[in-house]
């Protein structure tokens, strides 16, 4: 039953991958929400052989990555507003 | 079960392959829609039914629709070349080849196998977990509260 946890790393490697290679911020977001996934996944799957406390966490954690969806998408609107694209190479107003 | 698995995880796997490394924008967040109706469906596997069906309503409903309308309202363009390629492929492999190695290594034996209704999770949600259940309430109250206060129109 081992084959949850390998599949969600490798779910979590691919969504690593894209966050790496990528610059647009949006494909960025793409990845990440891919990585939540996985990370839910292996929750789901612990909570089926363990006990249900890890369905209420996976819960709050699809609660709480749609709320940063929101967030992410009205800064990237923003953003594009700012500059025309959002090319996260570009947003270096701080010059940090 | 097995054979609805590994269907299942194959779909889960090249649409996330392809929702990460396609050009256009729209087809990677279709992608992505498939890949999270993909995982919702191992979760009814995974015999989760509720998380399941919420994983379809907010993820296939919302946020790929959100994806959708922020793609329609401005002219995001597909980005050129991705010069990082060969260092995240190694980076990736190597996080790959660590959470193989870790889970080979624990030996997990779980034996009892304890199928879970929506009828205890409601109980669990009501009582033991009632303040971090009212806390993402707020949560979300205060990205709303957020969002429309960023994207507001000065006059």
């Amino acid at each position: 039953m081992e084959k949850y946890l390998v599949l969600s790393g490798i779910l979590f490697s691919i969504g690593l991958y894209g966050v790496l290679s990528r610059r647009n911020g949006i494909m960025v977001l793409i990845s990440i929400e891919i990585m939540l996934n996985a990370v839910n996944l292996n929750f789901a799957y612990f909570s089926s052989v363990h006990n249900p406390q890890g369905q209420i966490f996976a819960l709050f954690s699809i609660v709480v990555s749609a709320a940063e969806v929101a967030c992410c998408l009205a800064i990237f609107l923003l953003a594009f507003r700012l500059k025309e694209k959002v090319d996260l190479d570009q947003f270096n107003l701080m010059k940090g | 079960m097995d054979i609805g698995f590994y269907i299942f995880s194959l779909i889960a796997i090249f649409s996330a392959i392809f929702a990460v490394s396609l050009k256009s924008i729209v087809r990677a967040v279709m992608s992505l829609g498939l890949f999270f109706f993909s995982v919702g469906c191992l979760y009814i596997l995974l015999s989760q039914e509720f998380l399941g069906i919420v994983q379809i309503l907010i993820y296939v409903g919302g946020v790929i629709i959100l994806f959708l309308f922020l793609i329609m309202t401005t002219k995001i363009e597909p980005i050129k070349t991705n010069w990082t390629f060969l260092p995240a492929v190694v980076i990736s492999c190597v996080l790959l080849f660590l959470i193989v190695w870790i889970f080979n290594k624990g030996k997990l034996k779980f034996t009892s196998f304890a199928p879970s209704s929506i009828n205890e999770i409601g109980v669990l949600l009501m009582t033991k977990y009632l303040i971090p259940f009212e806390v993402v309430s707020l949560v979300l109250l205060v990205t709303l509260i957020g969002t429309i206060c960023l994207l507001k129109k000065k006059d």
